[in-house]
């Protein structure tokens, strides 16, 4: 299992307006914040983000540039494989599983992509704020497989105003 | 005659600070000559020759294989950390990508964004290459070239109880953070700087000791809002040649959370204005509280 250790779960929790989800090697989400569950609902815990992106049809209109999404998804996959000698397991059984479920995966995974930065820019159409461009960083959790993604929006950005709405929701919620 | 390299070096240390008991062999009722487990003692528990264990003691062997690391691991008594690190040190020295100077734009563009936590992104000698305001407001040592190791052994940091613990976690940090086959410039020079601050610092280099902060605690005495009590969580930057990323993060709602609140406000004034910054007597405030993840169902 992925154990979350608790320092990581009170920082992720805590962030007040940053969308911040930890994954495991095989993209799992293992935690994420009201934030980031209200950017989105795929953000949640026991989702595979792969998988939401090959498999869910709603990926592809919710993301404008969801091939070049879908293209970083593979390459990051690939690079975890890459990390041990013999890669591991869980990923090459995602690998697998998806490969038989997704023409898209399949053909993505035969294209040679690396990582060329650890940051992603993603697009995406909000059903309720409208369009957003959010910046993710990927951060390494020292000594274990998991991958902290933060995200943020240019200062004084239109996608800025609309993620604080979405917090502002969030905190009239009180959720 | 070249150095023996830097796995007989480990080998030698740990091995220097074993007793029989903590690896399940009888105490031996000989007085021993040295301190430490022999040469033989750790042969026979890793399962390899004696021969072959002086070889590696003696850097003639220096790329064993990983049922031998296993049962080096094994024979010294090794935790995740040290184990981790024996693997890096019997690996052939990669060559390693140039440590970037700079940090990215849109690391920065995300620190930028989280002004309520002291951040700072450090190269792999643990020299600090940015840092945030509420990072410099936190401590006057937290500046773009410092060395977190460095300011550990400054003399002006009383050698207190607290400073015995967390120094040699620094030391250990800084073990673990740079490629233990770097002989370059960078690290000699840190390395020199370092015993001339300290002599203890010698000795706790070469302990061998390999460990990430993760979670450490981290007390700072601030003049205006005094004591401030933090866990330091770092995060590696994959591409960067060995930067990473370290914040200081409170317990929620807790007093140093408070004090750090205060600290973003006088950062910036300005921030009071800024619906980024969570407020005392915001409706928001219970959001800061520790929650059980994942309470909202997958859609």
């Amino acid at each position: 299992m992925d154990p979350v250790d608790s320092l990581l779960a009170e920082l992720v929790e805590s962030l007040p307006t940053t969308p911040a989800v930890l994954v495991n090697a095989r993209w799992d989400v293992i935690a994420s914040n009201p934030v980031a569950r209200a950017v989105s609902p795929r953000l949640a815990v026991g989702v595979n983000l792969a998988e939401a992106t090959f498999i869910d049809e709603s990926a592809r209109r919710t993301l404008p540039e969801w091939r070049e999404v879908s293209r970083r998804m593979v390459a990051l996959l690939k690079h975890q494989l890459e990390q041990t000698d013999a890669g591991d397991p869980r990923v090459h059984g995602l690998r697998n599983d998806l490969a038989r479920r997704s023409d898209d995966f399949s053909r993505a995974w035969h294209d040679d992509d690396r990582p060329d930065a650890f940051a992603v820019d993603i697009v995406m159409d909000h059903p309720d704020v409208g369009r957003m461009e959010l910046g993710y960083e990927l951060l390494r959790v020292p000594g274990t497989d998991q991958t902290l993604v933060l995200g943020h929006a240019a200062p004084g950005s239109d996608s800025e105003r609309r993620l604080f709405e979405l917090v502002a929701r969030l905190d009239a919620d009180g959720t | 005659m070249d150095r023996p390299g830097p796995l007989a070096e480990f080998l030698r240390a740990r091995r220097g600070r074993l007793t029989p008991e903590e690896v399940g062999l009888p105490p031996s009722s000989a007085r021993r000559r040295v301190d430490g487990l022999r040469r033989e003692e750790v042969a026979l528990i890793a399962g390899i020759s004696s021969d072959y264990y002086l070889k590696l003691e003696q850097g003639r062997e220096r790329h064993p294989s990983s049922a031998v690391l296993s049962g080096l691991a094994r024979a010294l008594a090794l935790d995740a950390d040290a184990v981790a690190h024996l693997h890096r040190l019997a690996h052939p020295a990669l060559a390693t990508a140039a440590a970037a100077s700079t940090v990215s734009p849109s690391l920065v563009g995300l620190i930028a964004s989280m002004p309520s936590i002291p951040a700072h992104v450090v190269d792999r000698y643990l020299t600090i290459i940015y840092v945030n305001r509420l990072a410099e407001l936190l401590s006057p040592g937290f500046r773009i070239g410092n060395n977190l190791v460095e300011l550990m052994f400054h003399p002006s940091v009383p050698r207190d109880a607290y400073w015995r613990m967390t120094a040699r976690r620094a030391v250990a940090y800084l073990r673990s953070s740079v490629d233990p086959h770097d002989d370059g410039p960078e690290i000699t020079a840190l390395l020199e700087r370092l015993n001339d601050l300290d002599a203890e610092f010698a000795v706790l280099w070469a302990r061998h000791e390999t460990r990430g902060p993760a979670g450490h605690p981290s007390t700072f005495s601030h003049p205006a809002v005094g004591l401030v009590e933090l866990r330091y969580q770092t995060f590696d930057l994959p591409g960067t040649g060995g930067q990473s990323l370290g914040m200081y993060i409170p317990a929620p709602g807790g007093p140093s959370a408070e004090k750090l609140q205060l600290l973003s406000l006088l950062a910036d004034p300005g921030l009071l204005a800024d619906p980024s910054v969570v407020q005392p007597s915001a409706p928001q405030s219970d959001r800061v509280a520790p929650r059980k993840s994942g309470d909202t169902p997958a859609s």
